[in-house]
């Protein structure tokens, strides 16, 4: 889990009554937090003052956010040395509304438009019913360049199955289709980390996964605090890990990209 | 967790003495804000205020007054009160026993667990299932911190219920609201209402399926605002004209960054070159100070 929250601020949500108890978030270090706990200050234009951000670089530090009771550890995508610019494109692949069937759909597809440009994807679960697809990504674009680039593969894929997934972000206009969401990548947004636990019943963990094990009838439950170290023994390497390693550019995706928004614009026209 | 009781008690009947506790059986869910003051955020107090003397003044200058006429008030203190209190306190007193049909829901104010002690549990079993056998609940006196409330005690999920119940003259009549008394019905209307009522008639109350939406929505969404999505939810989306403007957009973009497409030669320079915009980025966009002392610590 440390290498994917190095230099990442964190927010925490904390659950001190259980699960089932009064809950909330954290991304403000308290004054009494200890003095070798890492923080980072950063400016927040909401709340229009700096906010003392966690930073887990440490067995010592995970241990001490356990200990607030902080069950899941959302993080960045960015990192503090580069706090504009994201190290990896995300897509978060939400089946509120609809069905983790069709997700795992969704996900292949986003997975397929990324290849077909060039771009090899990392999948884990989000720990509760979604899928995350990130592109580990050089950190030399701006969040901005990020998102626009992710709408355009998110735009193929609800074009190539429109039945299936939606980018539409009002739930109620989604009719039971997926929503690929990849507005959650800017500066203070952030993903559920890998391997946090998320607060439901069976305590899922966030999963990294290889593409051949993202089958119909996927259960995401299946991963978690009891099953996943085992899991990460058996699979050996980290399937997710890429996302960090494989950092790629966009530059050669570029016209590879056009080119498919082309071809779909002009099928299109073709048909009319 | 084990629930807190927030009261004992002790049922009498007969010769019988029963020590219980009251455990609270229902919690509602409200979504429930705080005040801030919009400017910062920041936690806001009332205090107190007297427009006489037009000051804030402390609580303990403060007297409980009983309004006889408009205007007119004859005061109490908290230990005059405490002497008005009943007698006999946390006995719950049972004078009858009721069919639970004759009680009107109406009737019903707050619900609470009934817990045994130790030396209870027969007693209490006893009494439960002699209600229980005979469909008879019990109506009871119960003097809660002074004052003498009207309760219903029934067995409920293998142990003892106790309802706390208005008085008579706390409950209302229709009077005059008009609730159409005179309007007359046809026959074969009422056929036709009777009918739509056997349509929707289920044997069984399914509790399960009804839930507070308003409630998960509010939920979701702050979840949502916390985690950073844009919650845009009744907003009008904005959308981009056509994916070709947005195509062209952030190759103007990535142009303007100095990062050229297609041109991989020289990624030292475009490193650096971003590595510039990092700093001028957080220079204006988002103000990056550091914890230097923090940081080597952890080092």
């Amino acid at each position: 889990m440390l290498p994917y929250l190095k230099d990442r601020p964190v927010m925490l949500t904390r659950y001190p009554d259980g699960i089932d108890g009064k809950m909330f978030y954290q991304k403000d270090a308290p004054a009494f937090a200890p003095p070798w706990l890492r923080t980072e200050k950063i400016y927040s234009e909401d709340s229009q003052r700096e906010i003392s951000y966690f930073v887990i670089d440490s067995e010592e530090a995970l241990a001490y956010v356990a200990n607030l009771a902080a069950i899941t550890i959302h993080m960045w995508s960015s990192r503090i040395t580069h706090l504009e610019r994201p190290d990896w494109l995300l897509f978060d692949i939400d089946p509120k509304g609809s069905t983790t069937r069709v997700a795992v759909d969704v996900a292949r597809e986003v997975a397929t438009v990324l290849r077909q440009i060039g771009l090899e994807p990392c999948l884990k679960t989000s720990g509760q019913m979604g899928l995350h697809v990130v592109v580990g990504l050089k950190p030399k674009y701006t969040y901005e360049q990020a998102r626009m680039f992710s709408e355009l593969v998110a735009g193929v894929v609800v074009k190539r199955i429109p039945k299936l997934a939606t980018i539409n972000r009002n739930p109620r206009t989604r009719e039971g289709r997926v929503y690929i969401d990849y507005l959650q990548l800017g500066h203070g947004k952030t993903i559920a980390a890998t391997f946090s636990v998320r607060t439901l019943a069976g305590a899922p963990v966030s999963a990294p996964m290889k593409w051949d094990e993202l089958r119909p009838d996927l259960d995401p439950g299946i991963y978690n605090i009891k099953t996943i170290v085992a899991r990460m023994a058996r699979l050996g390497r980290d399937p997710f890990r890429d996302a960090l390693d494989n950092q790629q550019n966009l530059e050669e995706a570029m016209p590879r990209l056009e080119e498919i928004i082309s071809d779909a614009g002009r099928a299109k026209s073709a048909q009319a | 967790m084990p629930a807190r009781s927030i009261s004992t008690a002790s049922i009498t009947f007969g010769l019988v003495s029963i020590p219980v506790r009251l455990f609270p059986a229902t919690s509602p869910k409200n979504v429930r804000f705080n005040l801030l003051h919009a400017k910062d955020n920041s936690r806001i107090q009332e205090k107190i205020f007297c427009p006489v003397e037009e000051k804030i003044i402390d609580r303990s200058e403060l007297v409980r007054g009983y309004e006889v006429e408009k205007g007119r008030y004859v005061t109490f203190t908290d230990e005059e009160l405490k002497k008005l209190e009943a007698q006999g306190d946390h006995a719950i007193e049972i004078s009858e026993f009721i069919p639970v049909s004759e009680v009107d829901p109406i009737r019903f104010e707050n619900s609470y667990l009934l817990g045994c002690e130790p030396t209870s549990a027969k007693a209490y079993h006893l009494l439960m299932q002699a209600m229980a056998k005979e469909k008879r609940v019990a109506v009871a006196k119960f003097t809660m911190r002074g004052k003498e409330r009207l309760v219903l005690i029934r067995p409920y999920d293998d142990g003892l219920m106790l309802h706390t119940m208005y008085y008579n003259d706390e409950i209302r009549a229709f009077g005059e609201i008009d609730h159409g008394a005179k309007a007359s019905v046809v026959e074969s209307e009422l056929g036709l209402a009777q009918r739509l009522i056997a349509d929707l008639s289920k044997k069984k109350f399914d509790a399960e399926q009804y839930k507070d939406n308003y409630r998960e929505r509010v939920l979701e969404v702050a979840e949502q605002k916390m985690a950073g999505h844009e919650v845009t939810e009744g907003a009008p989306e904005v959308r981009r004209a056509n994916v070709i403007d947005l195509m062209s957009a952030l190759k103007a973009s990535l142009k303007k960054r100095g990062v050229e497409i297609g041109s991989e030669g020289g990624a030292k320079a475009e490193e650096s070159a971003a590595t510039e915009h990092v700093e001028k980025e957080r220079a204006h966009a988002s103000k990056v100070s550091r914890r230097p002392s923090a940081k080597r610590q952890a080092r």
